[in-house]
């Protein structure tokens, strides 16, 4: 009878140091290893054995490991990763040419957001530490960036001729364009305009946190009508968590304040949008958001 | 880490955004190469592992219907990757190295977790997968079902035979511990 109880234990035991027994199991086990001393000694050794497994010890892996991937892969026919940098610049130099007199928007990527962060015009309240922290992992580089689809939409109608950012509800959506592949609806285009989404590479590295989007705006005649860039904090969960926008009318050749074609010299000076810069300290609440957002942006350059 | 993100990369991957795959990479790699070398026991064979795993993992990404997790999916493929090795290997007859490469814990520790690397190499193949993914790699009985296609009772009942048999092993290796 004992030996029919010892085996039942000894196979229970294996679970019990997984922790896999209810309380009542686990509490009968140790009430048998407390009177049965083979039992006990087979309890022993197997918590010698779990730890002598444990002390495995641990190697690095070489540390070319993905380099050495990359080129596997390069000579099977992905693409290296040069050709999408410059496949990249040249579809946000195209955008960014169809956006003449949009200075902001010719400036490096990092530039860029922080310009855009910093116009926030209210603290969203749903962006926590958190968030703020995966903004530090965010790459600024334009790697990755593509045109991911279009639509046609409707002209817009309001706030043309402005320039503007404005918060959405937290956890509100559709409030953007901001399904990658343009299928949602602008609020703030109209019939006969096409967005194009450009996904930038926080799409494809960003944990949870802040994702960037650029949006085209076409009139019916293919002439660029503005710019919408797009700010989307995500939680882990992958819910929206606070969406912000910004709208750069274009302004008709000649009256433009800078050249799109020539994008590096307007473009990269600093300043020349200081109304909403946090250097300046005018930004209000958003200001700060958007300080701290930049804050750990520049911690990670 | 989000699935909702993972799932996002695995898109860009399967579209061919060679910095979403890179950070699969940099996300399982790590897993990838501490399960193969215990498998193993051989630090460039784990290497070499990584390697065959992720090509194969970018070939059949477009596959991967996300049924299982991600990293289920990646550790089953090391699995199978490992067994490959390992067949390559006794064909060529290699022999395993006999010593490890590794941080210096207390004597005592280092002759048993020796020992047991050494019981290790007697189970069967899949057994010592099972014994790694759980006792070294603290794998959960379930994400141990998903890697080798069972349930995560047969998962404790072939864990207590492996075991039962390691300290058979241990036994033999270290006399001592037969008496204890």
């Amino acid at each position: 009878m004992k030996r029919l109880v010892c085996r039942r234990v000894q196979r229970a035991l294996s679970r019990m140091v997984d922790g896999r027994l209810t309380g009542d199991q686990a509490e009968g086990v140790r009430a048998h290893l407390a009177v049965c001393e083979q039992c006990e000694r087979e309890h022993a050794g197997l918590l010698r054995l779990r730890a002598a497994l444990a002390d495995q010890p641990r190697v690095e892996m070489r540390a070319d490991a993905l380099e050495r991937l990359q080129t596997r892969l390069a000579a099977r026919g992905r693409p290296s990763a040069a050709p999408q940098i410059a496949l990249a610049a040249f579809g946000l130099v195209a955008l960014v040419g169809l956006a003449a007199g949009l200075p902001r928007l010719v400036r490096p990527a990092r530039e860029r957001e922080t310009t855009m962060l910093a116009a926030a015009p209210g603290r969203p309240d749903a962006v926590t530490a958190e968030h703020r922290q995966s903004e530090a992992i965010v790459p600024g580089a334009v790697e990755g960036a593509r045109v991911v689809g279009t639509r046609r939409a409707e002209k817009p109608a309001a706030n043309r001729g402005q320039s503007s950012l404005r918060p959405a509800r937290a956890g509100r959506k559709g409030t953007v364009p901001r399904r990658v592949g343009g299928e949602a609806p602008s609020p703030k285009t109209g019939a006969g305009s096409t967005i194009i989404i450009v996904v930038t590479p926080q799409e494809a590295s960003c944990e949870a946190g802040v994702a960037l989007r650029m949006a085209s705006i076409e009139g019916a005649d293919g002439r660029p009508e503005a710019m919408v860039t797009m700010i989307e904090t995500r939680g882990r969960d992958g819910s929206v968590q606070y969406v912000d926008y910004e709208y750069h009318p274009v302004e008709p050749e000649g009256t433009a304040t800078g050249s799109a074609s020539e994008p590096g010299e307007e473009g990269m000076r600093d300043g020349d949008d200081t109304q909403d810069d946090p250097q300046t300290g005018t930004g209000g609440p958003g200001a700060e958001f958007a300080a701290g957002l930049v804050e750990c942006g520049a911690e990670a350059v | 880490m989000g699935l909702t993100d993972e799932a996002r990369l695995v898109g860009l991957a399967r579209r061919g955004i060679a910095s979403a795959f890179d950070e699969l990479f940099r996300r399982h790699s790590r897993r990838v190469h501490d399960l193969a070398y215990h498998m193993l026991s051989d630090r460039d064979a784990a290497d070499d592992v990584v390697q065959e795993v992720f090509l194969r993992v970018h070939r059949r990404l477009d596959g991967f219907r996300g049924q299982c997790s991600l990293r289920g999916w990646i550790l089953r493929i090391t699995v199978n990757e490992c067994l490959s090795q390992r067949r390559r290997a006794r064909r060529r007859q290699q022999q395993l190295p006999e010593t490890v490469v590794g941080a210096a814990p207390p004597e005592r520790r280092i002759e048993y977790a020796e020992a047991a690397r050494r019981a290790l190499q007697a189970l069967r193949p899949v057994d010592r997968a099972l014994v790694i993914l759980r006792d070294v790699e603290g794998h959960t009985y379930e994400e141990i079902a998903e890697v080798l296609r069972c349930s995560s009772n047969s998962v404790g009942v072939r864990l207590h035979r492996a075991r039962k048999r390691l300290r058979g092993e241990l036994g033999r290796l270290l006399p001592e511990e037969e008496g204890r």
